[in-house]
């Protein structure tokens, strides 16, 4: 049975005529911006749950994503390390979409829990404070952070390291191709 | 599969099916944005169901729906009350593009108010099919019944949509196949 030809009838043909339209150029650029902001998080979250793990033990995919495996697969054993000693952390700050610093100086951000965040312009990042973790994404540029001591962690996750402290002061670039992590 | 994300699994296939499903029953920019947004927002909401649901593209593509329609209406709301004021406006501008425009709007404000005449089932059903073009199998899995009344709610969307929109029905196809 033709399933299309046996159902499109006039009324169809009424709703298609009135409702098909092409998507301007410009609507569709704003759609796709929201799903590679969507993808974003959405990749943030399987991260943040280790589903990578599987991808990275098979040793298959791009090397974007075996980094992020080694990332998450590194934060993960750090975690597990320090599972016996965590202890619910008293600010929750969430800001689970990126934000871009497009102005031209440094923006300085005081989370939650107490620590400072410093973003240099051009940098995009986001941030995750939960009663178990704190995580800051950097997706591009440069941070400085002064992160309060706690026994929760603070991650800080880019394209290639995750990079996982208790309470310390550095600087974390990424640069295309590269992260860089220095202490004052 | 390796390394396939929850992303590259379930949105990357279904991507252009989303824009165009909210693009043509919005079709205007800043609301059709808004409408993304909110359908994006309430995938991520439910994102633990749509993973286990046995047809997570289609329900996904239900909520586009859903979510563009919401969008119409309050936007329809909106206009209702500065209705007034606009209908001055529009009686003055006499250009023929902007008449042909206000056709084509007050065209599809009709249909989407004989839409929401319907039952839920009856218009998420119909414009399925008919915007998104999805196969009766992929409508009952995002209906949560079987395809037989996935095509019950359709065929009677039709049969209700016929009536309260005769008068847009082409001439020569009215009365003709009815079922």
């Amino acid at each position: 049975m033709n399933e299309r030809n046996d159902h499109m009838d006039d009324i169809d043909r009424v709703l298609h005529e009135e409702m098909n339209s092409e998507i301007p150029p410009e609507v569709e650029g704003r759609f796709r911006s929201r799903l590679a902001e969507f993808q974003e998080r959405m990749d943030e979250r399987e991260l943040a749950r280790g589903s990578r793990w599987a991808g990275l033990l098979s040793l298959r995919g791009n090397g974007f994503r075996r980094a992020i495996g080694v990332g998450a697969v590194a934060a993960a054993v750090v975690l597990a390390i320090l599972a016996g000693q965590l202890r619910l952390g008293p600010g929750r700050d969430v800001r689970t979409a990126p934000m871009e610093i497009t102005d031209p100086e440094v923006k300085t951000f005081r989370l939650a829990d107490g620590s400072v965040l410093k973003v240099h312009p051009g940098s995009r990042v986001a941030w995750s404070l939960g009663e178990e973790s704190r995580d800051l994404y950097l997706y591009r540029g440069e941070v400085f952070l002064d992160v309060k001591a706690e026994n929760r962690e603070f991650r800080v996750l880019t394209p290639s390291a995750t990079v996982s402290v208790l309470g310390t002061r550095f600087q974390v670039r990424v640069s295309p191709g590269e992260g860089e992590v220095s202490q004052p | 599969m390796g390394c396939e994300s929850d992303y590259d699994t379930l949105i990357r296939p279904i991507e252009e099916q989303m824009m165009r499903s909210v693009w043509r029953i919005v079709r205007n920019p800043e609301d059709a944005d808004d409408a993304f947004q909110e359908a994006l927002a309430n995938i991520w909401k439910r994102l633990d169901r749509i993973r286990k649901h046995p047809n997570p593209r289609a329900l996904i593509l239900r909520i586009c729906i859903n979510a563009a329609c919401d969008t119409v209406r309050k936007g329809m709301r909106r206009k209702e009350h500065v209705a007034a004021d606009t209908i001055a406006e529009t009686v003055a501008d006499n250009s023929p593009s902007a008449s042909e425009r206000l056709t084509g709007e007050e065209k599809r404000r009709e249909i989407f108010r004989a839409i929401e005449g319907l039952s839920k089932n009856q218009a998420d059903a119909i414009l399925m099919r008919v915007i998104q073009d999805q196969p009766y199998k992929d409508i009952a899995e995002a209906l949560g019944c079987s395809e037989v009344t996935a095509r019950g709610h359709v065929n009677r969307a039709r049969v209700r949509l016929r009536e309260s929109l005769s008068h847009l029905m082409p001439s020569s196809s009215q009365g003709a196949d009815r079922k």
